[in-house]
């Protein structure tokens, strides 16, 4: 087994230090939902990829895998906004607060 | 297939964890005028619900459009705000209600987030003449609640 694991082991290691990278931007990158998605699948794709390089086999079910992802992901937002698991604290308050006609009306 | 119903199932587990929540109506108006305030007057939260309402407008690519902000009505005694009637007859009680005379109905001290998916409605009214209420429109996935596909999240 450790002769194997040396043997692929040029190939592996960038392949995880990629992937670590990968993560990396996702948990720190910008802040944008749409690009953190993408980052996760691009991340998934990746493994499947190497998982398919190495035990050899096609690639005819990544596409059922990913689909699956991103609706689970889909399906977890919406979720989650549904529910409001991840709802700002912040509550809407309406009292009234008198507009300071002087402070609107310098420098007219 | 399996994995499909599998991911139904959990949704479903989650959303139904967070039913029976009461909705008591709210009555009494507390605000009612321009999003960021009347002329005599404004209300406390008004800086943050037009920074919210432009921030899903801007994410649903509308951001160079000239469209007039909604109006917003803030009431209060209760938990939710009549929104439309049931088959019954009775009143529809929800968290907000967007009405196509351009007013967002919601009680005070609701959470800041039913800002971004009433105002979804409104930039959808404005856009398109369809307030779309079956929510068919990606938009409140991608645009509104708290976490969000599109837009910033911070």
């Amino acid at each position: 087994m450790w002769k194997e694991l040396f043997r692929i082991a040029p190939e592996l290691i960038p392949i995880i230090i990629q992937t670590v990278m990968d993560l990396e931007q996702v948990v720190t990158g910008i802040k944008r939902g749409e690009i953190r998605k993408s980052r996760v699948m691009n991340i998934i794709s990746n493994i499947l990829d190497t998982k398919d390089y190495f035990l050899k086999q096609d690639s005819d079910g990544q596409m059922e895998i990913l689909n699956l992802v991103s609706m689970f992901v889909d399906v977890i937002v919406s979720t989650f906004n549904y529910t409001g698991l991840f709802a700002s604290s912040e509550k809407l308050d309406f009292t009234p607060i008198p507009v300071e006609q002087g402070a609107s009306n310098e420098g007219n | 297939m399996r994995a499909t119903k599998l991911l139904f199932i959990i949704s479903l587990l989650i959303m139904a964890s967070c039913v029976g929540k009461d909705l008591t109506p709210a009555t009494e108006v507390v605000y009612q005028g321009e999003l960021i305030g009347n002329e005599d007057f404004t209300y406390a939260s008004a800086a943050k619900v037009v920074e919210k309402c432009l921030e899903v407008k801007s994410c649903m690519e509308l951001g160079q459009e000239d469209y007039p902000l909604p109006k917003i009505r803030g009431m209060r005694g209760g938990n939710a705000v009549e929104c439309g009637s049931n088959d019954d007859g009775t009143p529809k009680l929800k968290l907000g209600c967007y009405t196509t005379d351009g007013y967002i109905t919601v009680p005070q001290g609701a959470d800041l987030e039913i800002i971004s998916h009433e105002c979804v409605h409104h930039w959808l009214y404005k856009s398109t003449g369809d307030a779309d209420p079956l929510h068919s429109s990606n938009y409140f996935l991608s645009c509104s609640g708290g976490l969000s596909l599109t837009e910033d999240s911070e």
